[in-house]
């Protein structure tokens, strides 16, 4: 159903928040940030357009203006201090290996990448898009996408015991229940 | 062993039950609102003169009136004028019939960025009645890197497009949100710059506004028109879906009757695969409006386009019943925002599927019959088509740009009566401001009187 702003922003705020911190915390590694991440990102997409197809279209929006808005954040080199001080230097996250495959590890594993490598892989995997649609998600060239991918799928095999590819999903489905 | 996918799937369904229920907090919920709301109304200076530049073709090469369905424009489009003339002092015999005369100073502003319009009269006043509009107007434009605002009068407009100005309201910017013809007062909201939006009511006499508890929503917040023909506003807060505004200023949240159950009603009754629907306006006591679209459609995958995907669906859930009043299949465009006003149901139609709406429409066995005034390029660049109120068989409704691109352009309000195929213009377009001065607001708020 068609929705003008403020309508999806009613409902951004109350129905989907909690999914909306959710990725922004996945992200950041903390809910403070997270939650200044999510307002931002909020503006950010809602500023975009007077309507939208949908709830979830709008949905979607601000979903890729937390990654690209995070990948903004840490541009500024006094954001990134903050946040790599955050950031947990995989040689201290001593349990991530041993215990392979739970939820609470993926998370530990995540924060140990780079930003920019841990948007890519997030959009990647959480919306389905591919090399392309990422570099235009989060402004960055299609080749540094590619290299952010590969080395933060790399990493992330390393600590969870897994084998993923950098290729590009070959018929990007958006989950039942997900974002349209 | 899983792979990343679904390693991914768990962390943010973990991340989000850690969020738990939280809500974005109220007065970051006003940072969001006013940020976003100052954004889409103040484009850049370049937009603004690209629509001044389509406004000034369409003057030059256009006809108004019948394009595509034939429409018949009973009031004759208010010319504007750079430069109004002086008022005429109000009449001096008191009516003896009608209205009581509040006590208006009887003048008229006198600015380049307001539309033509009359003092208003003892006589005229004596004449309102339901059906008349209060409107209030303030032009908005960008000169160079900065936002400018024209004077704020609120104008009484008969049901013909005839305006008088009631009120020059300086300072804040106000939109008037309900109004009981006649009253001297009326419910508004008021956007301070810089500060929160808030509620209250506006004596119509001295334009002093009286704060009020509530919300303060604005023309965008209508979600659609309840039983009676007043707009029911978009709650802003998260804890209200819908709120309901009374004349004198009192809020009530609004719940659309018969709404339980009724989009599962709607995906039974069109028995289409992927098919997702919610319920969006009332219909009447026993029964309400359901929007639907094809999930298949909304995610851009290959769909039969022999198939319906958008419709509206009146549903009787007591009784497990629905009727599909529109349905549009794949090749045809889309429907959406569905609305009743009086004895009719209109919604936005038209356009690409996956583009926006061109056309307003009234929905009825399974057809769209054009709105009348629609398609009179009464709007050089109209794709979002908004409800502002009913009486009878008149709508009231608005005409502006930014479904696709975000151009902020002003609303133009059209009164249509749904019964015949006549229409008049209560506000236009605004043409022949100061090269520069091309504004993207106008309208900021329209009360049709009850």
């Amino acid at each position: 159903m068609a929705v003008k702003w403020d309508q999806a922003l009613s409902v951004l705020a109350a129905e989907r928040y909690p999914r909306l911190l959710g990725r922004a915390i996945l992200l950041c590694g903390d809910r403070a940030s997270a939650e200044d991440l999510v307002q931002e990102a909020l503006v950010s997409a809602l500023r975009t357009r007077r309507t939208f197809e949908s709830v979830n279209q709008a949905e979607q929006y601000v979903r890729r203006a937390i990654a690209s808005r995070y990948i903004d954040s840490v541009r500024s080199a006094s954001a990134a201090r903050r946040r790599e001080a955050a950031t947990i230097d995989a040689s201290n996250v001593p349990d991530v290996a041993g215990s392979v495959g739970t939820a609470v590890d993926l998370a530990s594993a995540l924060r140990t990448l780079a930003p920019r490598n841990r948007a890519c892989v997030a959009l990647r995997y959480l919306d389905g898009l591919t090399t392309r649609e990422t570099a235009d998600a989060l402004g960055l060239s299609e080749g540094a996408v590619k290299r952010y991918l590969s080395d933060g799928i790399k990493a992330l095999n390393a600590l969870l015991g897994t084998d993923d590819t950098a290729d590009d999903p070959s018929n990007v489905m958006v989950r039942k229940g997900g974002v349209r | 062993m899983n792979g990343l996918g679904e390693l991914f799937d768990d962390a943010e369904g973990r991340a989000t039950r850690d969020a738990g229920d939280a809500r974005l907090p109220a007065d970051e919920f006003g940072v969001v609102h006013t940020k976003v709301r100052k954004a889409h109304a103040r484009r850049s200076a370049l937009r603004a003169s690209l629509v001044a530049v389509a406004v000034v073709v369409l003057g030059a090469g256009v006809v108004y009136g019948a394009t595509w369905f034939g429409g018949t424009q009973v009031a004759d489009l208010p010319s504007l004028s750079a430069t109004p003339s002086e008022t005429p002092s109000p009449s001096p015999n008191p009516t003896e019939t009608g209205l009581a005369w509040p006590g208006f100073t009887g003048s008229l502003t006198v600015d380049p960025h307001l539309p033509s319009a009359s003092a208003i009269t003892r006589d005229v006043w004596a004449s309102v009645e339901p059906g008349w509009s209060l409107i209030s107007y303030r032009e908005a434009w960008v000169a160079g890197d900065r936002g400018e605002l024209g004077p704020l009068v609120v104008y009484l407009v008969s049901p013909e497009g005839d305006r008088y100005e009631l009120v020059n309201v300086p300072g804040e910017t106000v939109s008037v949100l309900a109004w009981e013809a006649g009253s001297a007062t009326a419910a508004v909201s008021v956007q301070p710059e810089g500060d929160p939006s808030y509620a209250g009511v506006l004596n119509l006499v001295t334009g002093e506004v009286t704060p009020v508890d509530g919300y303060a929503p604005y023309i965008w917040s209508v979600a659609f028109l309840d039983s009676e023909g007043s707009p029911v506003w978009t709650g802003n807060d998260g804890t209200s879906a819908y709120v309901a505004i009374a004349p004198d200023g009192t809020q009530a949240e609004y719940s659309i009757p018969a709404a339980e159950g009724a989009a599962e009603i709607a995906i039974d009754e069109l028995g289409l695969p992927g098919v997702d629907c919610a319920v969006a306006a009332p219909y009447d006591d026993e029964s309400s409006l359901v929007h639907c679209v094809t999930a298949d459609w909304a995610e851009g995958l290959e769909v039969d386009p022999a198939d319906i995907h958008f419709a509206v669906v009146r549903v009787w859930p007591a009784d497990a019943r629905a009727e599909l009043l529109y349905g549009v299949t794949g090749d045809e465009g889309r429907v959406s925002n569905p609305t009743r006003a009086g004895d009719y149901t209109v919604g936005s139609t038209g356009g690409a599927p996956n583009e926006c709406s061109t056309q307003y429409s009234v929905l009825a066995n399974g057809n769209a019959t054009a709105v009348p005034g629609v398609g009179s390029n009464l709007h050089p660049l109209g794709d979002i088509l908004l409800p502002l109120g009913s009486v009878g068989s008149v709508l009231t409704w608005g005409v502006t740009s930014g479904c696709t691109d975000g151009v902020a352009t002003p609303i133009v309000v059209v009164n249509s009566d749904l019964a015949s195929d006549e229409y008049a213009v209560l506000v236009p377009y605004p043409e022949g401001r100061p090269a520069g001065e091309e504004p993207n607001e106008s309208v900021t708020g329209v009360a049709v009187g009850r």
